[in-house]
């Protein structure tokens, strides 16, 4: 096993300098820039806005520059915000992102897997019905209408809770539900989809044969393979709820990194838009390189090559 | 193969799951009510004297030489004290950093008396020098200001800018003592001492810009918290960004007994839908704007937290003049002339906004805004047809470029539909990201696009002076040699009568041209809890936070 993670981990290496390399050229790409306001500059004050941050250079130079910048962790400036570092953004923002994305994960896990088995014991009656309807309405309902919804009514009509911020823990409940329940509707249908699959086949039957305790026939045989498709869907999941949502974020004014990289690209900060894609590429690669083990060790059939 | 054919009932597990989330539901529910706020930040704020507030965005920085937005310039104005202030309620300048005034006979020597009670949050005295110091960073080149020509009507100060001279010393400003500044002026400017109020003439403590960089260095990290000495009413306490802004009542300030709040919480809530509801729930006192779409329902149902004010704003519409057929002025005219701007305001701002039939916005005192045009369809359609285009026939496809916005997009809808019926011509809608639209603003790679202006301080000129010949903010291409003129008429002219009249014919010229088509000002619409006394808004983004004191509800 550690070979083969050592040569996963080589091999994403181009790709990494695949996405930087696009990415860096293609932001150069889009019309405006960084200092482009409404009120008209002076092509002399651009120029020398331009020139405080090096960006009057040949774009070449400053790939290079900023290639050089990056083998020691430097990430650049940001445009936008002129007295802070994308560094400090990404180390002010990410843990927010994270703790957000780790309940959402949590509960997603949680209510989508329970559902999921649940909706499994019994199919076609309505224990299977209700929460596989209630997984689709969740699947459909986007988090920019759930959010909205749960806003009015745990705290505009019941009061619970905060309507934005990220203060106390009361804080948490609503966009961690917002993100998670999209997730975990998912993962709902993936399980149950996966235990179906499993519940036919033969050493399934052979568990049941030999007398064993249905609790123990699920537990123990079918749940492993049967979340197998959900773990596959996990990978990128887990990267996407950790580095944040812009419209959960949004929508409950949360200071994560998800809302940073959005305004960002609007505001066409260089360097903010890059030291994200790096740091997402990164994780989303990590991810994948776990699912992938864990399909594995979940998985006897499967090895690794 | 059937679902039912694999069916199978376990009891025990199908009763354990359902066991589980019996337990759990309650849990989760007493969870929740027991991590609700028992007391609002609102309800906690009136209290404490803490006033919650919108600011709109995240600030980019706190210099209030390297800012330009309106969100950075509301925290600095609690910061820092420029040498007058602007009277909220007279909107004339009242005594600030400095006590008091002489101006020469001319009106282009200002003498001012700094008090002696002032002082930096370090205990510094502030000084005639440290305005200096200031006068010279924001025209220091390298500092790349983006108000730099705000003080151009001093002495020298644009050829400083301009490095035709290096000498500071030869730039119309001096301190003639520690607390006595002389600033001279090219001519006499009516509204140069409430121009003073604006956050570019602020001063900067020099020995705080030196300890963290060079003098004309722009973002160094003197605005960070830690770092940051002002001279205004509040200091500045913590600046958690994404999250808010909190700022202090500063004891030693010289009017500190007129300061009634002891705390400030800007809040960057950038969407206007996401800070109607932080002040549902309890955790804004103010927030603006109102979203469009809830204008109505708080005009109707909530008119005692609904409030509105006057903002010196226009909404219009620029038409290229470099692409034909807007280079006739008759077509650009009857454009104009067809909007029905009643409707259009009572559509989308249910009527809470004003229709223009002119270019500057009211709100300056001694200046009412007077109609140059009106809504006149058989004018608009002889226009058009004189031009060449009766009925609109053989007009060319033109578009309406705006950037992703409900509101920009529903006024253009309804602008598209005016003059379709009203003149037979067809436009077309094009919406694109802001980035984008700039650029094509600039490259003047457009037909008609949607625009604003909000002015910096309270004179007609900072709107017409927007639209001189080769102006960066013109983005037309229309150019008038007898615009240029009056122009430079008004910039000359002392008497305000004189003035005012030189600046109105300068208005009907421009508005008849019709490079620009106004089709609304813009007004302040905010929310406001009861509890907040004495808040009471400018026409610009200056804010007076002096005398706002927070009233406990019973």
């Amino acid at each position: 096993m550690p070979t083969y993670i050592a040569r996963r981990v080589l091999e994403s290496l181009p790709v990494l300098f695949l996405v930087i390399t696009i990415c860096f050229f293609l932001l150069r790409l889009a019309p405006g820039g960084p200092f482009s306001q409404e009120v008209d500059i002076p092509a002399a004050t651009l120029a020398r806005m331009e020139a405080h941050y090096g960006l009057d250079r040949p774009l070449p130079a400053q790939y290079l520059s900023y290639l050089g910048n990056l083998t020691k962790g430097d990430l650049g400036p940001s445009y936008h915000y002129p007295t802070r570092t994308v560094n400090e953004i990404i180390r002010d923002h990410l843990p927010v992102s994270l703790e957000l994305g780790l309940w959402g994960l949590l509960i997603a896990l949680v209510i989508g897997i329970l559902v999921g088995l649940v909706a499994m014991i019994r199919p076609n009656s309505w224990l299977d019905s209700v929460p596989m309807g209630g997984a689709m309405l969740g699947i459909c309902l986007p988090t920019f209408v759930l959010g909205p919804l749960l806003i009015l009514v745990f705290s505009l009509w019941l009061g619970w809770f905060n309507a934005t911020g990220w203060n106390t823990a009361g804080d948490r409940v609503l966009p961690a539900l917002t993100l998670g329940l999209f997730f975990a509707a998912y993962i709902a249908r993936l399980t149950r989809g996966g235990l179906r699959e499993v519940i036919r086949q033969d050493f399934i039957r052979t568990a049941r044969a030999k007398g064993l305790p249905e609790h123990l026939v699920l537990g123990k045989h079918a749940l492993r393979p049967g979340i197998l498709p959900a773990l596959a869907f996990l990978g990128p999941a887990a990267a996407g709820l950790l580095t944040g949502s812009f419209v959960v974020e949004t929508v409950f004014h949360i200071p994560g990194l998800g809302r940073e990289f959005v305004n960002a690209a609007f505001n066409r900060d260089y360097t903010l838009v890059l030291g994200v894609v790096i740091l997402y590429s990164v994780m989303i690669l990590i991810f994948n390189l776990l699912v992938d083990v864990g399909q594995v060790l979940l998985n006897p059939r499967q090895r690794f090559e | 193969m059937t679902e039912s054919a694999n069916s199978f009932h376990p009891p025990l597990a199908g009763s354990l799951f359902l066991r589980s989330a019996q337990l759990l539901l309650p849990l989760a529910l007493a969870f929740a009510v027991g991590c609700g706020p028992s007391e609002t930040p609102v309800e906690t704020g009136n209290r404490e004297g803490i006033l919650h507030i919108n600011n709109g965005a995240e600030v980019q920085s706190l210099d209030p030489h390297t800012t330009s937005g309106v969100p950075e310039s509301h925290v600095i104005g609690a910061l820092l004290e420029g040498l007058t202030a602007v009277d909220p309620e007279t909107l004339e300048a009242i005594p600030a950093a400095a006590r008091d005034w002489e101006i020469s006979d001319d009106g282009t020597a200002y003498t001012f008396f700094l008090r002696e009670d002032g002082a930096w949050s370090n205990g510094d005295p502030v000084t005639a020098h440290d305005f200096v110091f200031s006068l010279r960073r924001i025209l220091s080149p390298n500092l790349a200001a983006p108000y730099y020509y705000m003080p151009f009507p001093v002495v020298g100060a644009r050829e400083y800018y301009e490095g035709e001279i290096d000498d500071f010393s030869q730039v119309g400003i001096r301190a003639v003592d520690d607390l006595t500044l002389e600033i001279r002026i090219r001519y006499p400017l009516p509204y140069f001492l409430t121009l003073l109020a604006h956050n570019t003439w602020y001063p900067v403590h020099p020995d705080t810009i030196l300890a963290h960089g060079l003098m004309d260095e722009p973002n160094t990290r003197w605005v960070r918290p830690e770092n940051f000495v002002g001279n205004g009413p509040f200091t500045l306490q913590r600046w958690a960004t994404g999250r808010r802004i909190e700022v202090r009542r500063n004891p030693d300030y010289w009017d500190a007994d007129r300061v009634h709040l002891n705390e400030i919480h800007f809040y960057p809530l950038q969407h206007p839908l996401s800070g109607e509801r932080a002040f549902r729930a309890g955790q804004l006192h103010i927030t603006d704007p109102v979203p469009a779409e809830r204008i109505s329902y708080y005009q109707n149902e909530r008119p005692d937290v609904f409030a509105t004010g006057d903002y010196f704003g226009t909404y219009y519409f620029r038409l290229n003049v470099t692409r034909p057929p807007f280079d006739d002025p008759r077509v650009r005219l009857a454009l104009s002339l067809a909007l029905d701007r009643e409707t259009l305001v009572n559509n989308i701002y249910a009527g809470a906004r004003s229709a223009a039939y002119s270019f500057v916005p009211p709100g300056v005192p001694g200046y009412e805004p007077k109609p140059v045009i009106g809504h006149d369809v058989r004018r608009a359609r002889e226009l058009l047809a004189d031009a060449g285009f009766p009925d609109g026939q053989g007009f060319p496809a033109m578009q309406i470029l705006y950037n992703t916005s409900d509101e920009h997009s529903a006024i253009a809808q309804l602008a598209q539909e005016m003059w379709r019926r009203e003149l037979g011509i067809n436009v077309g809608l094009e919406n694109t990201e802001w980035q984008v639209y700039l650029d094509r603003m600039n490259r003047l790679d457009y037909d008609i696009a949607r625009s604003g202006w909000i002015g910096d301080y309270l004179d007609p000129f900072n709107f017409l002076n927007t639209m001189v010949t080769g102006g960066g903010n013109n983005r037309t291409g229309w150019s008038s040699g007898e615009y240029d003129a009056l122009l430079d008429d008004i910039q000359r002219t002392a008497d305000e009568e004189t003035r005012w009249q030189l600046i109105r014919d300068a208005e009907t010229l421009l508005v008849e041209e019709a490079p620009v088509l106004p089709l609304f000002f813009y007004n302040r619409m905010y929310l406001i809890d009861p509890a907040v006394q004495n808040w009471r808004p400018t026409p610009t983004a200056y804010r007076f936070y002096k005398d706002v004191r927070l009233t406990a509800e019973d």
